[in-house]
């Protein structure tokens, strides 16, 4: 349909501008010509499309609860836990990817391209539920899923373990193994065997889960929920009141504090009178055990490393229990470093187990600052970080500051790439016949977007003798990379999550957008067994 | 699981109602874009169609029985839909403006009400394609919600002159779109 009227019309219903006789004129054609019928859904999609682009560059989570009439929007650093990027795998529909953005050559001045400044970190929308709390747990299916994920409405298999899972209108589901369940919005599920205990405060309430036989809704309480082989349901509640009715079934009913019940396998509910004890609690306590021996695992583990002549740096961030502290302890054995780390900004945050804060840098003027002297050929960067939020075409993480041979940055690209560079030799001959730019030992396969919110183990080991660079994500080698002249990295003045370098600020400043929950630098080369030996130490699952 | 019968038991209708429930919501959510771009089109007032999509969750639920499976739920889905959104023009006020329930009704029955073109998967590079004008405008308008006139306001031009950029820029877009390759061919 070419008629350029009809398409003017149609533009300017579709951005609000019809009046009235243009809108009878409108429908006139729309009654009379089946192509512009046609016409009108072409152009309403792609107008819903560019909407739909808009919410998810915006980072904004639009999940609607169908039944409750609320409509959710959230910023991206409002919900605690739940974060955005999900996670799509296993027995989960595929959403497919859009590429990613490619990136321009900032450090040798060019400003990068617009597509670099304006477009955002690819999210995917549509997560409903997060995995808050995870213990030893086995998983039937494509992969492992990991505390802290994101995720969207579909089926979970879990074989053993348990795993608490939060969903985004706020009730909390502890699940043990083996279950199978199925997510189906922010504040349903279905759970088809295996139990569960689950907890609503009051903006939860409404909160259900379909069962074989029947359903049950939450309506301000704390309840324990079993589902046998043959579809059967038992409810125990344990504080306040749940509605059920059974398949076959016309009406609610409803059931009290210390009420057990159950829906039978033809869809009928009967209350039982009997009491017995009940087992809810023990889920949620074999989790806070379990997190805490991984805590404790990882106190012992990181003692012994303290006062290592080769540790240039160490911070555990353990300070963090006492919030306003504004100094981090150098735990490193040795005397080349300043013996603490200044925070000059920078928010204290959860780390990877209860009771373990994390520092992290969002404002542009969030930083910690060490000094190092002397200039060292081998070299190991180690960290425990969480992305919230990588905006910017460079987030730094650990930047030495003067512009001299041997500066290095250990930073990340706004997909979490590496990018890690020094600078090459001051012999000005010699830089411009390799080329004037910096060395790079950039990477794509190291953090990623759908790591948002997850904890990463990340590590970079350079190597000036042999001219290498290798980066390892969770103590696995992710890249090796060659660079063309010997150089040892000089740190002086370093900077932890920002950049204290003005003179790269063109376009914007770099400061890490995530937070971190240890950091090390050995003045020499960790080979992978020991820079394994450290994720391991250290996970928080 | 059962074995195959002539007859089928009450217990057997009994599982299928909870399934059927399951597998509507299920394809509901997976389909809610769709749906939602379908009954926006067709009414302007953002939070009556947000009620209308929820009116729509409702009914497709109670009525998921009647859904069979393979056949296609977008289809299903926008019929029920239908039904709503007309429910919900009866209701406006009377000379509000929108489009009648003769044109609604219209509308509803295309096929491409339910077909979503693939190649909108492409949208992302064609909007790197814009020249950068056009994607200013487009920017106000979507990323940063503005309508028409406030993105006169911002850009000091007349309103007229906005409501023909967006125009012209959808229109670059469409024709970028049609080059792309069609994903499900």
């Amino acid at each position: 349909m070419n008629d350029s009227h009809f398409q003017g019309l149609l533009d300017l219903y579709i951005d609000g501008g019809l009046d009235a006789p243009e809108l009878v004129e409108f429908e006139g054609i729309l009654l009379s010509d089946q192509a512009a019928r046609v016409e009108f859904w072409r152009q309403s999609q792609l107008h819903h499309a560019l909407r739909r682009q808009a919410d998810e560059g915006r980072g904004e989570l639009v999940a609607q609860d169908f039944r409750k009439q609320r409509l959710f929007t959230r910023g991206r650093l409002a919900v605690a836990a739940a974060v955005v990027a999900a996670a799509v795998i296993g027995v989960w529909s595929q959403i497919p990817r859009s590429s990613e953005v490619p990136l321009g050559d900032a450090l040798a001045g060019h400003v990068p391209p617009a597509s670099e400044l304006t477009s955002l970190p690819e999210m995917e929308v549509g997560a409903v539920a997060v995995i808050s709390e995870l213990a030893e747990a086995e998983w039937a299916g494509a992969r492992p899923f990991r505390k802290g994920e994101a995720l969207e409405p579909g089926e979970l298999m879990l074989r053993s373990g348990k795993i608490g899972l939060t969903f985004f209108n706020g009730a909390h589901v502890t699940v043990e193994g083996p279950a199978l369940l199925k997510i189906l919005s922010e504040s349903s599920m279905v759970l088809t065997s295996g139990e569960v205990r689950i907890e609503c405060p009051e903006v939860a309430h409404g909160f259900t889960v379909i069962t074989p036989n029947g359903r049950v809704v939450d309506l301000g309480t704390v309840f324990s929920l079993s589902v046998g082989d043959e579809g059967s349901a038992e409810v125990r509640v344990v504080k306040g009141l749940v509605s059920m009715r059974g398949n076959t079934e016309q009406e609610d009913v409803e059931i009290r504090e210390r009420g057990v019940a159950t829906i039978d396998t033809k869809g009928h509910v009967h209350i039982n009178d009997k009491a017995t004890p009940l087992r809810d609690q023990e889920i949620t306590e074999s989790i806070r055990i379990n997190e805490q021996a991984n805590f404790k695992k990882w106190r012992e583990a990181s003692d012994r490393r303290v006062d290592d002549k080769d540790l240039l740096i160490y911070l555990r961030m353990l300070e963090g229990e006492s919030a306003m502290s504004k100094t981090l302890l150098n735990e490193g054995g040795s005397e080349a470093a300043s013996a603490t780390a200044a925070v000059i900004s920078g928010d204290w945050v959860s780390g990877r187990w209860p009771g373990k804060r994390a520092l992290s840098f969002h404002s542009a003027a969030d930083r910690a600052r060490v000094e190092i002297d002397g200039g060292y050929p081998q070299v190991t960067f180690l960290a425990w970080v969480k992305i919230s939020n990588f905006q910017r075409p460079f987030n730094a993480l650990f930047m030495s500051d003067r512009a001299i041979e041997g500066q290095v940055y250990w930073q990340f690209s706004k997909t979490g790439g590496s990018r890690f560079s020094t600078l090459p030799t001051a012999d000005m001959k010699k830089r411009r016949k390799m080329g004037g730019t910096t060395h790079r030992a950039w990477d794509e396969d190291m953090l990623r977007p759908s790591d948002n919110g997850l904890w990463r183990h990340i590590a970079t080991s350079y190597d000036a003798d042999q001219q290498l660079v290798i980066h390892y994500l969770d103590g696995k080698e992710v890249g090796r990379h060659t660079l063309p002249e010997h150089i040892p990295l000089f740190f002086g003045n370093a900077t932890i999550g920002n950049t204290s370098y003005a003179k790269q600020e063109a376009w914007g400043t770099r400061q890490f957008g995530g937070a971190v929950d240890e950091l090390a630098l050995y003045s020499k080369v960790l080979g992978p067994d020991l820079i394994a030996a450290f994720y391991e130490e250290g996970r928080p699952d | 699981m059962s074995l195959v019968t002539m007859e089928e038991s009450p217990k057997d209708n009994q599982m299928a109602d909870g399934q059927a429930i399951s597998l509507v919501q299920e394809q509901f959510l997976r389909h809610s874009d769709l749906i939602r771009g379908f009954i926006r089109s067709l009414l302007a007032d953002r939070t009556m169609a947000d009620d209308v999509l929820q009116e729509t969750f409702l009914t497709v639920t109670r009525k998921a029985s009647d859904f069979q499976a393979g056949t296609s739920f977008p289809k299903w889905a926008c019929s029920v839909a239908r039904y709503k959104v007309l429910e919900a023009r009866r209701a406006m006020r009377r000379g509000s403006l929108g489009l009648s329930e003769k044109v609604i009704e219209a509308l509803a029955v295309t096929e491409e009400a339910h077909h979503p073109d693939p190649r909108v998967e492409h949208l992302q590079e064609c909007l790197q394609e814009l020249p950068p004008s056009m994607r200013r405008v487009i920017d106000l308008r979507y990323e940063g919600d503005h309508p028409a006139p406030e993105i006169a306001s911002i850009t000091g031009w007349k309103v007229e002159a906005v409501y023909v950029a967006l125009s012209r820029a959808r229109k670059t877009l469409r024709n970028c779109l049609m080059n792309k390759p069609n994903p499900t061919q």
